[in-house]
């Protein structure tokens, strides 16, 4: 569920998409979390996420939650930054037989419903 | 620390039962199971649900049902882990009684999934998952499922067919089933060629939306022996979660949660794997049952589908499997299959599973995970 209030608060992380990277081992992760689970710290600060990734899964939904009704199929898949983070986006493509694990994908703006601006991830033309 | 024991059980027939509300379906399966014995007044009502807040505009569902029940002053109350709820809800009531707290439960689990459209059940679904970084961006449950899908054909060169055989051997052994929603034989193409959900997952690998409630009354051993009768030992219970969100795991094939529950749920009942006659697991797809046999060990790694299609899994097999037609054919009402899981590993060790019965079956595995492995709880169930 998003609605103005929800973007609002996270606009930042979906635009920009910035995580949080831990002060003391330098692991960084997206979605945020409390505590690194690499090493127990607390120090945990926003960090832009790399823009650029490859992608390991996706799925073409045909049946789609109700937020969604009227843009199917999605495509949805896992996402490998650079950075080893890993994380679940939209993927846009022309071409849905053309997607491969491994390719390289870069990071873009979309619109998904009204004026809601969300990361989402397309292959980088070879 | 007190002994536990299952006393009875008691099963709605799972569909889409348009003139049951919730308060219907969680009274019907409770009054029953208390009927069965009528010497035991609960001291403790847990109801295991999922999203009643958002299917029936109903939250309070612990009140509500002692209520319903007559019961006052008790505690009751509510236990959500999403399609786990059930499990989560039996193992809540099991260290009540172990710990002497409450020396009799009832628990209830308990979901009205059909009063809402599909799109806005499926968006219910997604609950299980991280709204803010992942429903939002368009994932559906059977998304997530679909992505570690994927990843098992690529990984292990599967073949759909082979986990077909999942959905097969649950209809199959639900034609026997008194509560099951679905009386209908399948075959591996009706599988294969059914319509897609969420590539490659279709429809047939898919448990249904439904609605049910399943009772149970878990008492201490002085209640057990002053009862006699029908009696089953929960030998251990055991809960789990994997890192909640699903793109972080290294491994999104390894079920973490089930992994650790079941080999602590095997350790604190001293019980090895080989010793296990019959397992429900949480066949919501077909895909969520090859990662939970592969997981647990009972299958090689990209082997679970072969296994099935071999006999393996048969009620006369090496081990049996969803022997009532599992969350697939005997219907999956989320928050409450946990609870069915159990009550038919109870009529199993009881020798009351009519035509579904596993023969001289003594030692049971009950596994309900709520999100793709998120929460999973393990239960040891002994014939006493």
């Amino acid at each position: 569920m998003m609605n103005p209030s929800s973007y609002e608060r996270l606009k930042r992380r979906y635009r920009e998409l910035i995580g949080v990277r831990c002060e003391d081992c330098g692991k960084e992760y997206f979605p945020p979390l409390s505590r690194c689970r690499n090493c127990g710290s607390y120090r945990l600060v926003d960090a832009a996420m790399p823009r650029i990734g490859k992608l390991e899964s996706y799925t073409v939904l045909k049946v789609v939650s109700s937020e969604f009704k009227g843009m199917e199929p999605i495509v949805l898949g896992i996402v490998e930054l650079e950075n080893g983070v890993r994380l679940i986006s939209q993927i846009e493509t022309d071409s849905i037989d053309s997607l491969k694990q491994g390719m390289e994908l870069k990071m873009k703006i979309a619109s998904i419903k009204d004026s809601f601006e969300v990361f989402r991830f397309s292959p980088i033309a070879t | 620390m007190e002994r536990v024991y299952v006393a009875s059980c008691s099963m709605v027939k799972v569909g889409k039962l348009k003139e049951k509300g919730i308060g219907d379906l969680m009274g019907e399966a409770s009054i029953n199971a208390m009927k069965a014995r009528p010497e035991i007044i609960p001291d403790r009502v847990i109801v295991g649900n999922m999203f009643s807040g958002v299917g029936s505009g109903q939250e309070h569902l612990g009140a509500y049902l002692a209520n319903l029940l007559g019961l006052n002053n008790v505690p009751a109350y509510k236990v959500e882990a999403a399609c786990g709820s059930g499990g989560v809800a039996v193992h809540n009531a099991y260290l009540a009684i172990k710990s002497g707290e409450s020396s009799a439960v009832l628990v209830t689990g308990v979901e009205k999934m059909t009063d809402l459209e599909v799109n806005d059940a499926t968006s219910a679904l997604a609950m299980a998952d991280n709204q803010e970084f992942s429903a939002s961006v368009g994932a559906t449950f059977t998304s997530l499922n679909a992505l570690t899908y994927r990843i098992y054909l690529n990984k292990y060169g599967a073949k759909r067919e082979e986990l077909a055989a999942f959905p097969v051997l649950s209809h199959k052994n639900a034609m026997d089933s008194p509560h099951a929603m679905f009386k209908k034989r399948i075959d591996v193409k009706d599988v294969v060629e059914s319509p897609v959900i969420s590539d490659p997952i279709r429809l047939l690998d898919s448990s249904p939306m439904c609605d049910g409630a399943a009772s149970l009354l878990i008492v201490n051993e002085k209640i057990a022996e002053s009862l006699g009768g029908d009696l089953v030992e929960i030998a251990s219970s055991e809960v789990a979660v994997n890192l909640f969100n699903l793109a972080e795991r290294p491994d999104p094939l390894d079920y973490t949660a089930t992994r650790a529950a079941t080999k602590r749920a095997l350790e604190k009942s001293q019980t090895k794997i080989n010793q296990v006659d019959l397992m429900e697991i949480h066949d919501a797809f077909s895909i969520t049952a090859a990662l939970t046999l592969e997981s647990i060990g009972v299958s090689k790694r990209g082997k679970a589908g072969k296994d099935a299609e071999k006999g393996r899994f048969e009620r006369e097999g090496d081990i049996a499997l969803n022997t009532f037609g599992g969350l697939k054919a005997r219907g999956h009402p989320v928050g409450a299959s946990g609870v069915y899981e159990i009550a038919e590993a109870y009529l199993q060790l009881t020798g009351n599973a009519g035509q579904c019965q596993v023969p001289d079956a003594r030692v049971a595995l009950a596994h309900n995970m709520g999100g793709v492995d998120t929460t999973t709880s393990v239960t040891v169930l002994a014939r006493r």
